[in-house]
């Protein structure tokens, strides 16, 4: 008991900045799915085929290498970022390329005559997503985009490696000063647990309501 | 208000429009028919630039449908369209499918546009169903929402694409009577169809098309009666009872 009262202030601290890190990644990268899965879905030329580069880089390689190219290789470039920025931009390229792919997958999946339909009313590309094509396709959306965020939050603990320390780090460095390893690192456990175990849920249960959903379509 | 002139439109290889030319006037209602793979559905899809087209020209209500410089929306807003397969929006109600152009394109205050969109569906015989949603009506009821949310821009034409060729046989008729009455009340209608008893009540002119050209253009009397082309007569051997 008495070391979890040692840990606990250390731990928050930690915890602080996953969590920025966490809802920084989430919401950008969300930004970045949406926008790049109209882009892919559309086609957009350019555009489109250079994220298609960038998502395929992203899946074939370790996360951690994109880290350490944003924040080892950029200032060759003259692109200097900080250890925060360079794991906040690295978790928005990694979980934004797969988002992209989540949303585009979404949008596809939309019956055609949907966008005919939308299109013969005159509305604009932009009303179109908003008003018929995206309500429709957030039911195939929203279930892995949940699994992806769990993703996302695990993936943050890569990022202690550019030496930031969020709350793996912290732990890892609690232990090395000799505080009680089983203990430390059971509350960091606990502590993404209790922030991924609700998505992974609310995950399943939105896939199990799709799929009824889609049954009876 | 429409002018199809030497349109040619190709997917890949395949020739599916071939100098095709006709015009439609003000308040007159064309049928226009042939075997399936004609390219019946292509023309009409290509008079608001569903589809693009890759020689000619297609002009409504003077408006250049396929120059780069218009912008096609100009022209959607004027043109409505009615799909064999409906597609009305499933997560909208009638009323909301209705009023969605309006609003958004048309940028009509809410109240007004659902004004508008329940006497349409007084008239298409559903104001009942203003608040249920598409998948809780029938094929017959979906595919007058449908007419009515086109109607709801207040377009000047209206395209059907087979609008009663996914319908059971008993909802055909409650289809067909809201464009019969559409079209008793002047508006320009192009109907892709094979309901030759629609055809001969309220079509001005039929078209037959086939293998992407037009090759009979006649009012009704004449083209049920005295074809003058061979192809024409056996599309029509085919089709009616004889
Ligand atoms: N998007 C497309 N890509 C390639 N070929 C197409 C496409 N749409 C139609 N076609 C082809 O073009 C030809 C004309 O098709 P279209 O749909 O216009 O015929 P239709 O007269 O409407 O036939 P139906 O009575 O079956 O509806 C057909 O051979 C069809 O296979
Ligand atoms: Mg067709």
């Amino acid at each position: 008991m008495e070391v979890v009262l040692r840990v606990t202030p250390h731990l928050i601290q930690g915890i602080y900045l996953t969590l920025y890190l966490s809802i920084a990644g989430m919401v950008l990268s969300l930004l970045v799915g949406f926008i790049g899965g109209m882009i892919r879905s559309a086609r957009v030329p350019l555009l489109s085929a250079l994220w298609g580069v960038h998502v395929a880089f992203v899946r074939g390689t370790p996360f951690l290498l994109l880290i350490f190219i944003i924040y080892y290789v950029l200032p060759a470039f003259g692109l200097r970022l900080g250890a925060q920025s360079s794991g906040v931009l690295g978790l928005v390229l990694h979980e934004g390329a797969y988002m992209t792919e989540i949303v585009k997958g979404g949008i596809d999946a939309v019956d055609r005559g949907q966008d005919e339909a939308a299109k013969a009313l005159g509305l604009t590309y932009m009303q179109k997503m908003r008003h018929v094509i995206l309500p429709q396709a957030i039911r195939l959306i929203l279930p892995p985009l949940a699994g992806q965020f769990v993703l996302l939050v695990k993936a943050t603990s890569v990022v202690s490696l550019i030496g930031i320390t969020e709350v793996t780090r912290v732990g890892q460095q609690l232990t090395q000063r000799g505080e009680h390893t089983f203990v430390t690192f059971g509350m960091v456990a606990l502590f993404y647990f209790l922030i991924c175990y609700p998505l992974v849920r609310f995950s399943d249960q939105m896939e199990r309501k799709f799929s009824k959903w889609l049954e009876t379509a | 208000m429409i002018t199809v002139t030497k349109v040619n439109k190709w997917f890949g290889k395949l020739h599916v429009l071939k100098d095709v030319s006709f015009n439609v006037a003000k308040g007159e209602v064309i049928v226009i028919c042939g075997v399936s793979g004609s390219g019946k559905s292509t023309l009409i899809r290509c008079i608001n630039g569903l589809e693009k087209i890759q020689g000619g020209t297609i002009t409504v209500d003077s408006m250049n449908v396929h120059d780069p410089k218009t912008d096609i929306n100009l022209v959607r807003k004027e043109v409505g369209m009615v799909f064999q397969s409906f597609n009305l929006f499933p997560h909208m109600t009638a009323l909301e499918n209705l009023t969605l152009g309006p609003r958004e394109v048309r940028k009509m205050p809410k109240s007004q546009a659902d004004q508008i969109g329940l006497e349409l569906l007084a008239r298409v015989g559903l104001a009942d169903k203003a608040h249920s949603y598409p998948a809780s009506l029938s094929g017959g009821q979906q595919q007058r929402v449908a007419i009515a949310r086109a109607l709801a821009m207040q377009p000047k034409v209206m395209l059907f694409d087979e609008p009663t060729s996914a319908l059971d046989p008993e909802m055909i008729k409650e289809v067909l009577d809201v464009m019969i009455q559409l079209a008793d009340d002047g508006m320009t209608m192009l109907v892709v169809t094979h309901e030759m008893g629609f055809a001969r009540k309220v079509a001005h002119r039929i078209i037959f098309i086939d293998g992407g050209t037009i090759v009979e253009e006649a009012p009704p009397d004449a083209f049920f009666t005295e074809p003058t082309q061979e192809r024409t007569k056996r599309f029509l051997e085919q089709i009616l009872p004889v």
